[in-house]
């Protein structure tokens, strides 16, 4: 899997191996219309830049949900090896903050690298948070102001209610609302964190086992966290094809 | 339908539309496959030949023994590979493969044991001026060879007349990768690229030019050739490591070549086909 994930994004056949009697990998667009909002770092291509800064991140899902940031003072910057070496946006955890359009959201996965004794939300829904971050344990943690039931939070395919700080696949879902997302922060009274945030996806509903478990494998492959997929994970050893 | 695709000849599966190295026709000059057992000779557990697959019997080997790669099964996304020692390992295909008037592109599969050592992958090598030279390896910075030193360089080193022609690009990695050269001749357009992963990370232009370029060197894996171009290699030539695949074509890959050559190489080395 190295060599193939090691080709530039554009290359023509980073995701499709069929030319050579190879599979095709699967990739979120595979969901179809269940796609609610796809933001991918590594796709340079959707993201513009003011000078280091991000200005917009766009959304790759076809439902042109971008998050946007206009004023230069707020924008984080884009950090072109944040995670083994490929791009991810870099939060503050001052003021940093990115927010998009509402959109119906049931389920958001998310690959993210948490800060370091910084409270506040990587990712919220509104005046939800996504993720909250204890800013003294610096744990990642689901709270009566999250968006979702904490009992289904995910971490790196493990349900989890204390999370961990280093860069990991953090998953959560539940009941749908149509809501803006917001990334390195909430509205729910702002809450900035310092993070970096590679890639986020939300569905329109909370999906099966199996669906997950696609995002998952597809996540921890792209970003070299499958050693972190536990062993009876149906991705550990291969990523998910289409 | 996984089990029938690991199979060498998988065009017997999927016909033509499985692309291969073969698939760019007189545009193949060379091409040595580990995973084909069918050209790999075995010495006990060295190799003494590695055949040519491209149709022009560039067959490499090496007769002395101590000086034969090792054949490591599945240390390559789950497939062969041969292994050099890095002291003494090497194999030589004879006077071969001229320059001539072309151009050229090396493509190959390898894996570096240390991040701190040079070592030839494939090369039509002299240490010293000589026209028609050419090779692909780590050096060191400024070209030369040796160990510790703490920036290592992958470089395509060419005598095109015109003087030394060689890119360089800092490189340590003991990953495995897909690393290539690229000579273009072109009048107005002449350059030497290196491609590392499918990303070209180095490029040095020039005028191109028109010159014969031929050499009596013998074209080597696995180390360079002294300053007679005779045995034995440089002693801090030596690759340490491994090399999977090797690619040559007598020209400058057109994009989309190079791109179907990589995704090959990408596919194949992950274990996927």
């Amino acid at each position: 899997m190295s060599l193939v994930r090691n080709l530039p994004y554009t290359h023509p056949y980073r995701w499709d191996g069929t030319a050579f009697g190879g599979p095709r990998l699967w990739r979120p667009n595979d969901l179809g219309s269940a796609l609610a909002l796809w933001l991918d770092a590594e796709d340079t291509a959707s993201i513009t830049l003011n000078g280091s800064n991000v200005s917009q991140w766009s959304d790759k899902s076809g439902n042109a949900k971008h998050a946007v940031q206009a004023t230069a003072s707020l924008q984080p910057a884009f950090v072109s090896n944040g995670l083994n070496g490929r791009p991810s946006l870099n939060f503050d955890g001052v003021n940093d903050v990115m927010t998009g359009v509402s959109t119906q959201t049931g389920f958001f996965i998310t690959v993210l690298i948490p800060g370091t004794n910084s409270f506040g939300a990587p990712l919220g829904f509104d005046t939800k948070h996504g993720l909250i971050r204890n800013g003294t344990t610096d744990n990642l943690y689901f709270s009566a102001a999250s968006m979702f039931l904490s009992t289904s939070a995910q971490r790196n395919a493990v349900l989890s209610t204390v999370l961990g700080t280093t860069a990991a696949i953090f998953s959560q879902g539940g009941d749908a609302s149509s809501v803006p997302i917001t990334l390195g922060d909430d509205n729910a009274g702002g809450n900035p964190t310092a993070c970096n945030i590679a890639e986020v996806i939300l569905l329109s509903a909370d999906p099966d086992n199996s669906t997950r478990q696609l995002l998952e494998g597809y996540l921890a492959w792209k970003w070299e966290l499958e050693g972190s997929l536990p062993a009876n994970h149906p991705y550990k050893n291969r990523a998910p094809t289409a | 339908m996984w089990p029938l695709t690991r199979h060498r000849d998988r065009r017997r599966f999927f016909g033509a539309g499985v692309w291969t190295p073969a698939d760019l026709g007189a545009s193949l000059a060379l091409w040595l496959d580990a995973d084909d057992a069918s050209t790999i000779t075995l010495n006990g557990s060295t190799v003494s030949q590695w055949a040519d697959k491209s149709g022009n019997s560039r067959n490499f080997s090496q007769a002395t023994a101590s000086a034969q790669p090792t054949y490591s099964a599945t240390v390559l996304g789950g497939k062969p590979a041969l292994t050099f020692d890095g002291t003494a390992d090497f194999m030589s295909a004879g006077d071969t493969l001229d320059v001539g008037t072309t151009s050229l592109t090396i493509m190959t599969v390898v894996k570096y044991a240390t991040n701190n050592q040079s070592g030839i992958i494939v090369g039509k090598s002299l240490l010293g001026a000589g026209a028609g030279r050419y090779s692909l390896g780590r050096f060191l910075s400024g070209g030369s060879f040796g160990t510790g030193s703490p920036f290592n360089s992958f470089l395509v080193a060419w005598d095109a007349s015109a003087g030394n022609l060689f890119t360089t690009v800092a490189d340590s990695s003991t990953s495995t990768k897909i690393i290539g050269g690229e000579w273009s001749r072109a009048v107005s357009n002449g350059y030497d690229k290196v491609w590392d992963n499918g990303t070209n990370t180095a490029t040095l232009t020039y005028a191109g030019d028109t010159n014969t370029l031929n050499s009596t060197n013998e074209l080597w894996i696995g180390a360079y050739q002294n300053v007679s171009g005779t045995t034995p290699p440089v002693a801090s030539s030596y690759m340490n490591g491994q090399i999977a695949e090797v690619v040559i074509a007598p020209s400058a890959l057109s994009t989309t070549d190079r791109q179907k050559l990589e995704g090959y190489l990408a596919w194949k080395w992950s274990g996927w086909i």
